[in-house]
């Protein structure tokens, strides 16, 4: 069942044109790896879907609904950020907890055995009453995954979560995201992390100059490129 | 120096200083929660906008001009337009006009300076701009208001001063009045800056506890958020 359909989506910057026409389908459950040069329009893209950016035109529908109120959107996709974005005055607790209390109503009880339980699941029990300058950048990102999940969203977008971290960090982010995807979160993860694209992508995108200009399961991905500039690409990013 | 005549013109000089404080903790209490409050709004509107060109104005002719200058036309314009305030509330409107003005520059780089990465995770979250604002920029904003408005306290108190020129009887009027009617200045002026000194001081002591109480409070953030 179609999920999130986008069709024909156009931004511009100026006269830049940073999407120029792209359609999208993801699936209820599919997690969807894109990648693609520097300034090819990734981030342009997931940002459209939850409407951080106003595409210039084109329809984006989410469970067949066009998002007419900007708000309910945002609150059924969750969004995870590169820099992370923590609240730097709130505990982990609080960061997760503030958004299901204040938008969706619940108690304080309530919300805060939510983000318990999240903070649980992204493997952080134990740092719940730390602010996120007394975590590392690993610790950080998986609170803001946390945060964005304690919304119940039905589709999750991540724009480069572990590009800002150190090597050793990556993975424990990353495997808090497989074990998301295998829990049947829908997701789109804009990442050059081949490694995880591999293991946990049902498709991955190529984005070249604000199109998409190939998309195939990872094995066909990888080892039959659908298109000229992605074999560039892919030799680039994996050091041949 | 005549440490008796000194102890005689401080005693003097006390009534006087009374309405310094008064006019200025009036006059604090007003532009404060005002001019933070138009420069956060400031922030958050388009340039364009009236109520943006009107604020921009106002700052720029409080920047733009002495202090001297804004409280004669407090004085001068406010009766040719008919209206005939006391000259306390001149006053307190002179200063207020005065420190509103710094003030909204103020909340308005408070706000401003808050990286756009806390706007947008508020907003993804499905946060209206207005709760995304109150909610979680505003809080963050506010300590980074504290030191600002801390100096500008003690720049209002001595622009009080000033007040001296439209015959406010104030402790710069009073001080004035008694050199000259004595004949001796530089005791009078030696007691007049040392009250100036101990009632700045005083106010910073009770500034700086505010803000130790904030920080150690967990910060403004939770009185923003979480305290109610
Ligand atoms: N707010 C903006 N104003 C002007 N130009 C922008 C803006 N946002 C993005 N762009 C431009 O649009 C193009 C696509 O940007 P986008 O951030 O989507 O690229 P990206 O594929 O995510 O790149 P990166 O891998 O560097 O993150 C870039 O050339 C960028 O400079
Ligand atoms: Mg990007």
């Amino acid at each position: 069942m179609t999920l999130l359909q986008a069709r024909g989506l156009v931004k511009r910057f100026g006269t830049f044109v940073a999407l120029d026409g792209v359609d999208l389908d993801l699936q209820r459950g599919e997690r969807l790896v894109i990648c693609g040069p520097s300034g090819s329009g990734k981030s342009t893209l997931i940002r459209c879907i939850n409407r951080l950016e106003q595409p210039d035109s084109g329809a984006i529908t989410i469970e067949g609904l066009p998002s007419t109120n900007l708000q309910a959107l945002r609150r059924r996709v969750g969004m995870v950020f590169q820099q992370f974005n923590l609240f730097p005055n709130l505990t982990a607790r609080e960061n997760v907890a503030v958004a299901p209390r204040k938008l969706l109503g619940l108690s304080r009880t309530e919300a805060d055995a939510r983000a318990e339980t999240l903070l649980e699941r992204v493997q952080l029990a134990g740092h719940a009453d730390k602010l996120p300058s007394g975590l590392s950048g690993g610790q950080q990102q998986r609170v803001a995954i946390a945060r964005a999940l304690a919304m119940e969203p039905v589709l999750m977008l991540f724009d480069e979560p572990t590009s800002a971290l150190d090597p050793e960090m990556i993975r424990e982010v990353l495997d808090v995201m497989v074990e998301l995807g295998q829990g049947g979160m829908s997701m789109i993860v804009v990442t050059h992390e081949m490694g995880f694209a591999r293991r946990a992508a049902d498709r991955i995108g190529f984005m070249d100059q604000g199109r998409i200009v190939a998309m195939a399961p990872p094995q066909e991905f990888f080892d039959a490129p659908p298109h000229p500039r992605l074999v560039r690409f892919l030799d680039n990013i994996l050091g041949h | 120096m005549d440490p008796v005549f000194m102890a005689e013109v401080l005693v003097r000089l006390l009534p006087p200083l009374g309405l310094t404080i008064l006019l200025s903790v009036t006059a604090l209490a007003i532009a404060t929660p005002l001019g933070l409050a138009l420069g956060a709004w400031r922030a958050e509107l388009p340039d364009r906008h009236p109520a943006a060109r009107l604020i921009d104005a106002w700052v720029f002719f409080v920047r733009g001009t002495p202090i001297l200058i804004q409280i004669f036309a407090v004085y001068f314009i406010l009766p040719k337009l008919g209206l005939q305030p006391p000259l306390f509330v001149m006053g307190v409107g002179a200063l207020v006009g005065n420190s509103a003005g710094y003030q909204i520059e103020i909340g308005r780089a408070a706000v401003q300076s808050v990286p756009k990465g806390q706007w947008e995770a508020a907003l993804a979250l499905g946060f209206d701009r207005r709760a995304s604002l109150r909610q979680f920029i505003l809080p963050q904003a506010a300590r980074r208001m504290v030191g600002p408005v801390m100096n500008e306290l003690s720049q209002l108190i001595k622009a009080s001063s000033v007040l001296s020129v439209i015959t406010l009887f104030e402790l710069h009027k009073a001080a004035e009045a008694i050199s000259s009617a004595n004949l001796r200045f530089s005791e009078v002026i030696v007691v007049e800056g040392f009250l100036y000194f101990v009632f700045i001081f005083g106010i910073s002591l009770i500034a700086k506890a505010v803000e130790r109480r904030l920080s150690a409070a967990g910060g403004l953030a939770d009185a923003g958020s979480f305290a109610r």
